[in-house]
């Protein structure tokens, strides 16, 4: 409840800043909510936007519950989509079902190696998982853009992006979402993304794994001396967080674009890190999280459309002050238990 | 300062935080120039007072006077200006800097900080000198040992000129001897005019040492006594509101099958060492570990507990476990629970493999929200919520809830280190009950513990670890706190 107050409170506090740009708060407001469900298809443009947040407030949040703060969901995300971009060029011939499989797998596979090399860092070299992540999401863009460019460049196209992978690999034809939002990116997985959040609810809370997993990032001492290999775990979690963030290739290359664009994600993993901590940490909030910042995304990108003075870029300090007072919101709690003790 | 006023008064203090009421009520005084013991169990109370006292929390109602003033504090700066100095249980020293750095450290900004450093290092080894804390100023507070770390916050108090003292358990971490030099340092204190207060949960050492005591129980004062007027009985009563029963000897035997053998250990992290050493534990035996903190008992537990902490060149010897293994660690918010997770997750913590708990990949979480509960019943810990966050229980009742799990499961081999720390006098008796009550069953008990009272009352024989060696055994016959305390300091 608190959260969803300190939701509103950075909205509010965000909007009332538009009046310095003379601007009237409420109308901004509508043209927000205009912008982001006005029609079936700014419904669908906030639906694409909001299923790679969800996956990536789940690998945020899988962290977390470890004790580890993923800030790599960025280059997680940018390897598993060049992956499985990549699978889709070198081999043209796999027939349909199998195909998307392949690559989801591969995509999958990618983001986890680029997840793990991480926990492995941390854990047997105590390397620091923050800087460590950041690190591995610069080493990341530049592989994948050396990778779209030289590579598997798009011959038809001046943009930096791969070559389009072969239909078999889209399953748009058997897709009921991309259906009821025509001429959008909205595809199945955000269906996948809905699963995934129920599934990984299920793996923390109701599974030795996920209760290994929460003991470690809890007091990893303790669970140490209750036979719980940290080390172990710390891997299997940054895995874990790395494949969570691979879904996007989903999304982005097998639903919707069926290439990998250089710069296609608008740090959809940071913007993870916002979704996540909106939501507690809890799959099942990241749903509402992600449709929440998805909308916003969208909201915002009409205001430099429909206002003379307010970019898009103003969502960013949306999402800042929302941050903001949500984080304040836990702050509150801190300090009432601090004024107890 | 003399004057006929109290040093310290405490007229209808109260102080509750949020719903929870930790002080009502708390009306005594302190002469100056006395010594005055404030006892009472965990969560009765006593530190919140004192914390009021130095400025740290300010109470809801009622009001403290020092030397007959009204005391307004917003902070510790201003009981410190007030003349009130605090030394709290846990140290507040920075341990990369010296001693002396330590001091000064509290000094910023007075005259005496502006002195030249050998000049103020003199001061300082005069007022050591003169009321007996003399330590070695230049050396790292790291080096130092608990003792000696203790004297510098107490240098650093006085080098303030402070004239009432509050010292929060100060014996909890010294040896026998320690206390004894100590408590004669307090009396010369007090002989020069000092008033201070004792917190602490040892009754013996306010007959020893005090004049006047304050009982609190539940967070109310429930009774002011002159030292002399009163006894270990009485007070024990007063604390825990009933009559304690005095501890059972053994009527089961020892047993004759070697539950956990120890031949030639050596293992060491850090400076922390144990060297080939060795113990023999029977069923149906309990065997106490006795020494001052750091003399290897933490090597000692690690290797029982936890043998890959130790790098493989710094580990050699055997330990043999016959049986199921239970335990409860020596520092149950670092190395035993989840402190910020619900109770009954702590519950699983250890056993979340086991059938009991786990089908599969599947928790049982029925069954362990179930397990959870009935140990709480059995082991009467409160509140009676299963899904409470761990570090919202007290101490006591955490303790009780780290014991049941590891002794519900009628483990063969019990490591039971620092079993009662931070527990209130009627936990600490139900506790020792239940290692009994495992022994009668047949387990074999490896009990360490800084305390001992508390060592002399459970053990069948006690052997004493120092700079990592046993030097002397004791069995249970021939108990006695002087010579055991003389082997934990060295002597023999």
């Amino acid at each position: 409840m608190k959260r969803i107050l300190g939701f509103a409170i950075g909205l509010v506090v965000a909007l009332s800043l538009t009046l310095f740009a003379g601007e009237n708060p409420f109308n901004i407001f509508m043209i927000l909510m205009r912008s982001a469900f006005g029609s079936m298809y700014d419904l669908g443009l906030t639906l694409s936007y909001a299923t790679p947040m969800i996956f990536c407030g789940l690998s945020v949040a899988i962290g977390f519950h470890a004790g580890l703060f993923n800030i790599g969901a960025e280059g997680q995300l940018v390897m598993a989509t060049a992956t499985a971009a990549a699978i889709g060029v070198f081999f043209p011939n796999i027939p349909f079902p199998l195909a998307p499989i392949v690559a989801l797998l591969g995509a999958l596979a990618m983001g986890a190696f680029w997840g793990w090399i991480v926990g492995w860092l941390k854990a047997y070299r105590g390397s620091h998982e923050v800087i460590m992540t950041i690190m591995m999401n610069f080493i990341a863009a530049g592989l994948a853009s050396w990778f779209a460019l030289k590579v598997i460049p798009n011959p038809q196209s001046q943009n930096p992006e791969t070559a389009m992978v072969s239909s078999n690999y889209m399953f748009k034809d058997y897709d009921l979402i991309a259906r009821l939002f025509p001429d959008t990116p909205a595809n199945a997985s955000l269906g996948f993304a809905i699963v995934l959040a129920i599934l990984l609810w299920v793996f923390l809370w109701k599974t030795t794994w996920g209760f290994e997993l929460r003991a470690v990032g809890s007091n990893p001492e303790a669970a140490h001396r209750a036979g719980i290999s940290e080390k172990k775990v710390q891997m299997f979690a940054m895995a874990l967080a790395g494949a969570c963030a691979g879904f996007v290739a989903l999304s982005e290359v097998m639903g919707s674009a069926g290439q990998y664009r250089v710069g296609f994600s608008p740090d959809y993993g940071f913007i993870g890190i916002a979704v996540a901590l909106l939501a507690a940490n809890n799959p099942l909030g990241i749903i509402v999280a992600g449709f929440l910042m998805g909308a916003l995304h969208k909201g915002a990108s009409d205001l430099d459309l429909e206002t003379t003075t307010i970019t898009r870029d103003f969502s960013r300090i949306i999402q800042a002050l929302i941050i903001l007072g949500v984080a304040a919101s836990g702050y509150w709690d801190w300090l009432q238990k601090k004024r107890k003790r | 300062m003399i004057s006929s006023s109290p040093a310290v008064e405490f007229k209808g203090i109260s102080k509750a935080f949020g719903d929870c009421v930790a002080n009502s009520d708390i009306t005594f005084s302190v002469q100056p120039g006395t010594i005055h013991g404030i006892v009472g169990e965990n969560g009765a109370g006593k530190s919140t007072a004192m914390k009021m006292l130095f400025g740290l929390y300010r109470p809801s109602g009622g009001e403290i006077f020092v030397h007959g003033k009204p005391a307004d504090f917003d902070s510790s700066i201003d009981a410190m200006n007030a003349k009130i100095g605090m030394v709290h249980q846990h140290f507040m020293l920075a341990e990369p800097l010296t001693a002396l750095d330590n001091i000064l450290l509290q000094q910023k900004g007075s005259a005496f900080s502006l002195l030249p450093r050998k000049e103020q290092k003199d001061k300082l080894d005069e007022i050591a000198k003169r009321y007996g804390f003399e330590i070695d100023l230049m050396a790292k507070v790291e080096d130092l040992s608990v003792g000696a770390q203790q004297r510098v916050e107490i240098l650093k108090i006085l080098s303030q000129h402070s004239e009432i003292l509050i010292l929060d358990e100060p014996t909890a971490v010294l040896t026998p001897q320690e206390v004894r030099d100590l408590f004669q340092n307090l009396q010369r204190l007090k002989a020069e005019g000092k008033t201070i207060l004792i917190i602490t949960h040892k009754l013996k050492e306010v007959m020893a040492l005090t004049d006047n005591v304050s009982v609190f129980r539940a967070g109310r004062v429930v009774a002011n006594r002159k030292t002399s007027e009163t006894s270990v009985a009485d007070l024990a009563e007063l604390m825990v509101g009933r009559r304690l029963q005095n501890p059972q000897e053994r009527r089961t035997a020892i047993g004759t099958t070697t539950v956990l053998k120890v031949e030639e250990l050596t293992a060491q992290i850090g400076a922390h060492r144990v060297e080939n050493i060795g113990l023999e534990i029977k069923s149906g035996e309990i065997v106490g570990i006795a020494g001052v903190e750091g003399n290897g008992q933490d090597i000692l537990i690690r290797a029982l507990l936890d043998e890959s902490a130790f790098h493989k060149k710094d580990f050699s010897g055997k330990i043999t476990i016959n049986g199921e293994l239970g335990s409860f660690p020596e520092d149950r918010l670092r190395f035993g629970v989840l402190p910020s997770r619900p109770a009954y997750e702590n519950y699983l913590l250890g056993q979340h493999r086991h059938p009991k708990f786990a089908k599969g990949l599947f928790l049982k979480m029925k069954e362990v929200l179930k397990a959870t509960k009935d140990a709480m019943e059995l082991y009467d810990v409160r509140p009676r919520k299963e899904s409470l966050e761990f570090d919202r229980f007290s101490g006591g009742n955490q303790q009780k809830l780290v014991v049941a799990r590891a002794l519900l499961q009628n483990p063969q081999v019990v490591v039971a280190a620092q079993p009662t720390r931070g527990v209130d006098i009627g936990a600490i008796e139900f506790i020792h009950d239940q290692i009994r009550k495992s022994r009668d069953a047949g387990a074999g008990v490896l009990l360490i513990s800084s305390e001992l009272d508390e060592l002399m009352a459970l053990s069948d024989r006690i052997l004493v670890l120092y700079k990592g060696h046993f030097v002397a055994e004791f069995p249970r016959t021939s108990f006695d706190e002087i010579s055991i305390g003389a082997a934990m300091g060295g002597g023999h």
